[in-house]
């Protein structure tokens, strides 16, 4: 057969290499799958890192899908939705893998608790061992508000016998093209001074998103034991205890798909009691968390002021709140400081009217933890995120 | 693996990948070297590549639920149309135009400077590369698709929306061509080594 007419057909292959190759005259065929193997060999490749981030990236995806697949889970019939929920209990069989402990500290985090079940968090299992002791990274989380990572640490019973305690006192999670991430809550239990199981989440709210979609992180962690110090007289102003660094210093860099989707109210509505103002700034809706920014022009300047919030969504408290933090760049302008609320729930898919009630303003002055100014009162904001 | 158990494998992975990542992990590693192969071969700018590619898979990502709808159409050929015109979309972005862009198919350019631009390349796979780069335009892209991704001949007649003997025909020339050429190539190169 005339191999350059268009009726000569060559054997259909696959990308098996030792699949046969059609004859053309005047070559050796044993030449021609030679050269072929040769040709094949020769197609570009991707690199490891990439291949592994777009990997990353669509998983993140892929599993963000399956969120949105699951929603509509609670209009079906009961049976139907009994077998859907079987189904995903196997299929996230992967995720499970979770330590009990981590799983269970992951759970008290009703937000966390929420993307951990829909997989929208990212199974590490990075390790790192220096002397006796290993860090593994075993799960991690980010979106617009927060990044969270749970890890284990091992190792301490080859604590040395002089100190009785441990603990790793500095962890940082930084980005790896700059900036570290501020701490917010963290959590840390142990099997009996063997294994610590940590849940570590930073904040990441006004920081843009990257380009990519992926965040190149770097997690370290010191450790330290600590003695108790004798003192010839209780005071309870002055430490007891004294750490000791153990010159151990762990360090695992990782890559982290960010949950980008986030809903955000900017308003500036104003309620007015006991002749003071409060603005509602700012809220800002994640798949974890929901953080919310009120200010108030100071009514006595001279202290810090903190306000109690009481934020619902149909006549319900919106679960996880309590933690909150000063936050300045917001309403400098009008003499007003601000208050940032979190919650850590996951309320990303909620659409109807959110109502949030400030019922105390506390304001701290410099003489310690009694010295608070308190005023009650009731400012109140209704309002729908878009 | 049997190639009807292999197909029904890749028809479940498929299935569970709208909304499985492992599933998805699965067809994508079959998939990123292939795709990857085409994509990069015809841009030659890495970065560029690298770019086009991502978007090739979030496209698939997100558009996977569709390809139930298209029985006619295998995984391969959905995901190499994509691939195809993503790559005709990034020329088209830049306003730039291939190389060989203006190359009638039935054009064959000189193998002596075939040889010359292929002799700058050190390495075996970069010379090929570079063989493979100066073909005719439509030839170039059926050798591609064959061998950096090995698609079959009816797939690539699909994806380039070409009948089969077209593709069958360019193929068994495109392989002679570069078989002669790289052939030549080397004997060059010996002779080259042995004069030193």
């Amino acid at each position: 057969m005339n191999p350059l007419t268009p009726d000569h057909e060559f054997e259909e292959t696959t990308m098996n290499t030792s699949a046969a190759q059609p004859s053309i005259p005047g070559i050796d065929p044993q030449a021609l799958e030679r050269f072929v193997e040769t040709l094949r060999a020769a197609a570009p490749q991707p690199s490891t890192e990439f291949q592994e981030r777009l990997a990353l990236r669509l998983s993140a995806k892929v599993a963000k899908r399956r969120g949105s697949l699951l929603k509509p889970l609670f209009r079906t019939p009961l049976r139907t939705a009994a077998a859907v929920v079987l189904t995903i209990v196997v299929a996230s069989g992967a995720v499970l893998a979770v330590n009990s402990i981590l799983r269970q500290m992951i759970g008290y985090d009703a937000g966390l608790n929420a993307v951990f079940n829909s997989d929208e968090g990212t199974q590490l299992n990075l390790s790192q061992t220096i002397g006796d002791y290993t860090l593994t990274l075993e799960w991690a989380y980010a979106d617009s508000n927060r990044v969270t990572v749970a890890y284990t640490i091992g190792g301490w019973d080859k604590l040395p016998t002089q100190f009785p305690g441990f603990q790793h006192y500095q962890h940082d999670l930084e980005l790896t093209e700059g900036g570290v991430l501020v701490p917010m809550t963290f959590g840390s239990t142990d099997d009996g001074q063997v294994v610590t199981s940590s849940v570590f989440t930073f904040n990441r709210s006004g920081m843009a998103p990257p380009d990519d979609g992926l965040l190149d992180l770097r997690f370290t962690a010191n450790l330290s034991g600590w003695n108790v110090i004798s003192t010839a007289e209780y005071d309870p102003r002055i430490s007891n205890t004294e750490t000791t660094p153990l010159d151990v210093s762990f360090a695992i860099d990782f890559t982290l798909p960010l949950e980008g989707s986030v809903r955000i109210l900017d308003t500036a509505q104003s309620a007015t009691d006991q002749n003071i103002t409060v603005t509602l700034r700012r809220v800002m809706v994640t798949a974890s968390q929901t953080r919310v920014v009120v200010c108030l022009v100071p009514p006595d300047p001279q202290r810090q002021w903190a306000m109690i919030p009481y934020l619902t969504t149909d006549g319900t408290e919106v679960p996880g709140g309590g933690g909150m933090d000063f936050i300045t760049g917001v309403g400098e302008a009008a003499g007003e400081i601000c208050n940032v609320f979190a919650y850590n729930a996951a309320m990303y898919d909620y659409q109807g009217e959110w109502s949030l009630e400030i019922r105390e303003l506390v304001g701290f002055g410099s003489g310690g933890g009694n010295d608070q100014q308190r005023i009650a009162g009731s400012w109140r904001f209704d309002f729908v995120v878009p | 693996m049997p190639e009807d158990a292999e197909a029904n494998r890749e028809r479940d992975l498929i299935q569970q990948a709208r909304s499985n990542p492992d599933a998805f992990r699965e067809l994508y590693d079959r998939y990123c070297k292939r795709v990857y192969g085409y994509v990069a071969a015809r841009i030659p700018a890495q970065a560029d590549a690298d770019d086009v590619a991502a978007d090739i898979f979030l496209s698939v990502v997100k558009h996977l639920h569709r390809l139930n709808n298209h029985h006619q159409q295998s995984f391969a050929t959905w995901v190499f149309t994509i691939a195809r015109n993503a790559i005709a979309n990034y020329y088209r972005r830049a306003g730039w135009v291939e190389s060989q862009l203006s190359l009638e198919d039935d054009l064959l350019a000189d193998d002596q400077q075939l040889v010359e631009v292929a002799l700058a390349a050190r390495e075996t796979a970069a010379e090929l590369r570079s063989l493979v780069d100066s073909l005719p335009r439509r030839r170039r892209e059926i050798i591609i698709l064959r061998y950096f991704s090995g698609l079959r001949n009816h797939e690539i007649a699909e994806v380039l929306q070409i009948d089969e003997h077209t593709v069958a025909s360019n193929l068994s020339r495109g392989l002679q061509q570069l078989y002669q050429q790289y052939t030549m190539l080397q004997s060059n190169s010996v002779k080259d080594r042995s004069s030193l």
